[in-house]
């Protein structure tokens, strides 16, 4: 009588790899129901045909305004939010060595956030202007974006400098990021002091994290970001695998560390930027979703860079039904509804961290 | 089946000077062991010969190349490199963890054969049995295997290890130098820094003893005396032989 074979290590590899393709997918179709459902659902409840009608047969009614110019605009925004954010992440996690590395914990948000307030201060407040075809309006919205980008790239090489000086240890880091928070919330704080009452309203009221502020220009330009920057990292994802072993293991199959970590934290950073500079701090996203993708799917960062765009984009649109549901007709910012509910779930991560 | 041939090389830690113009050839088909007290230079030597150490002065040349002139990824496929010491973050099972050796040769996922080569790996080292498993979770003997095979799976003539044994126990320290000892014969071209020189006596073909960034001593075993390892080691050295006449070395401290 035959022994029953085992399964030689690359089939049961390759078994452990459909259940990944399994939770992508799922959680891809998870995201498009919510989807349809934001874009169903609200003050005015729309039938499917109707949303169809208005995406695809322009007849100007009412229907058509609240989906094209109201819906659409704030549920791709959660969509762009949420999936930069995990992404920038997941992505930070994996090349700093760092289980508590996100665009927030390090500080970055609130660079990005510095810059924002910086450029809005310094042009005026492009929100307040007339909408329409502006070219000035744009111009502004990519030199706030600009200058987001700037000052998230300076903290993010500040904690660079840092950890290198230092060495990247868990502790150094999340000190690190702790420096950088509360120095340029002073900053921020600064720039409140000085701002009349009109730009001090937008600022604070840019700090909440807030998808209202969408336009489909904003979109367009945060496309822009993210598509690129996530094909560059799902082009690169072997080479995270290979940094989680070990910078000398990762030289050794042939990645340039240094240069490859440098490239990742300035697009993570452009990444945190392009969200942060239109819509404010959306806090624990990128923390989260990260840790909730490696307890379900494990480590691979073959899926953990595309499933945390996934999964980032799925607890967005969640929040954001949440901010527009719990305490209707009012809007809460879904900033405030991500710290919320993100807090207690990284207690519960920190406490499941611990137990192994 | 190539040849490492270290001309010369100096290499300084800003102002503090590791190598002192070392000159040496690595044979294939040998099992060298890089030894000489903590300092001596024997782990910059390794990251010089891999380019880890960027900005030494001298040449080295892996077969005909210029290892100046590879780049990371073309040495990638050369020579594969067991570090000291390796803590994942995040961890991944030791079927990944062997599978990374493939990198160099990947351009979007794994190929038929990159996963053939990592099965064959895990079978000669018996390490399919835990395949799934993360690679925090087993013991330090079992995890330093893996890292040789993924080192293995790298496929490249050259295996450079820093300290591979160091914290290992009896049985995994005998398995491992077995291992390396086999390869070797089979025409690998092995270079290990350790510090159990009878253990390197039992096992390795080629000694490079280095002391103050210069090298002592380069060559087999039968010119390794008492002299040379008490001046390499600041040891008090005699020799005596085991039950098989294998010549081993005990120690003790000297004033």
């Amino acid at each position: 009588m035959n022994e029953p074979k085992t399964p030689a290590a690359s089939v049961l590899y390759r078994r452990s790899l459909r259940k990944r393709y399994l939770f992508v997918g799922i959680a891809l179709l998870l995201t498009v129901l919510l989807l349809g459902l934001g874009i169903t659902t609200g003050a005015m409840n729309l039938s499917l045909p109707e949303v169809w009608n208005a995406l695809f047969h322009r007849s100007g009614s009412p229907g058509e305004h609240i989906v094209l110019n109201l819906r659409l605009p704030r549920l791709l925004a959660a969509v762009a939010s949420g999936g930069a954010l995990a992404l920038a992440g997941a992505v930070m996690q994996i090349v700093l060595r760092n289980p508590l590395g996100s665009p927030f914990t390090l500080g970055i948000s609130n660079a990005a956030a510095f810059g924002a307030a910086l450029a809005y201060l310094l042009l005026g407040n492009p929100a307040l202007k007339p909408a329409g075809p502006d070219t000035w309006l744009g111009l502004q919205n990519a030199l706030v974006t600009v200058s987001a980008f700037v000052w998230a790239a300076l903290g993010s090489l500040f904690v660079i400098f840092v950890s290198r000086k230092k060495g990247a240890t868990p502790e150094n880091m999340i000190l690190t990021g702790i420096i950088v928070n509360t120095f340029f919330m002073a900053l921020t704080s600064v720039l409140q002091f000085l701002a009349d009452d009109v730009q001090l309203g937008s600022i604070v009221f840019w700090t909440f994290g807030d998808l209202s502020k969408s336009t489909w220009n904003t979109l367009l330009l945060q496309a822009l970001v993210i598509v690129p920057v996530f094909l560059y990292f799902l082009k690169h994802n072997l080479r995270f695998n290979a940094l989680d072993a070990g910078d000398q293991v990762a030289g050794s199959l042939g990645i340039n560390v240094h240069r490859f970590r440098m490239h990742c934290i300035l697009l993570t950073s452009l990444l945190t930027a392009s969200i942060v500079a239109f819509y404010g701090i959306i806090a624990f996203v990128g923390l989260i979703i990260p840790h909730i993708i490696r307890i379900l799917i494990g480590n691979d960062a073959r899926f953990l860079v595309p499933a945390s765009l996934v999964l980032g984009t799925m607890f967005m649109l969640l929040c954001d039904m949440l901010s527009r549901s719990l305490f209707s007709p009012l809007v809460i910012p879904v900033g405030i509804v991500t710290s919320i509910l993100g807090a207690p779930l990284f207690v519960l991560l920190l406490i499941k961290g611990n137990k192994r | 089946m190539i040849q490492i041939t270290v001309k010369d090389v100096a290499y300084a830690y800003g102002r503090k000077q590791v190598l002192r113009g070392i000159s040496h050839v690595f044979e294939p088909g040998t099992f060298t062991a890089i030894m000489g007290k903590n300092g001596s230079g024997k782990t910059t030597l390794l990251h010089c010969i891999n380019k880890m150490a960027a900005g030494f002065s001298g040449e080295i040349h892996l077969g005909a190349s210029d290892v100046r002139r590879l780049t990371l990824e073309e040495l990638a496929q050369v020579t594969a490199f067991v570090p000291q010491g390796q803590d994942a973050v995040f961890g991944s099972s030791v079927f990944e963890t062997v599978l990374l050796g493939r990198l160099p040769f990947m351009t979007w996922a794994p190929s038929e054969t990159d996963y053939q080569i990592v099965d064959e790996v895990l079978a000669a080292l018996q390490l399919q049995h835990f395949s799934t498993t993360d690679i925090r979770h087993i013991s330090g003997g079992e995890r330093q295997k893996v890292f040789i095979a993924r080192a293995i799976a790298q496929k490249t003539p050259v295996i450079l290890l820093d300290e591979p044994v160091t914290y290992l126990d009896i049985k995994h320290q005998l398995e491992i130098m077995t291992l390396l000892q086999e390869l070797a014969q089979r025409g690998y071209n092995i270079v290990m820094v350790v510090h159990d020189l009878n253990l390197a006596l039992t096992f390795c073909s080629r000694f490079l003893f280095l002391k103050n960034g210069n090298v002592v001593y380069g060559g087999d075993q039968s010119q390794i005396n008492e002299a040379l390892v008490e001046s390499v080691f600041e040891v008090g050295a005699s020799t005596m032989r085991d039950a098989t006449g294998r010549r081993l070395f005990s120690f003790e401290v000297k004033d």
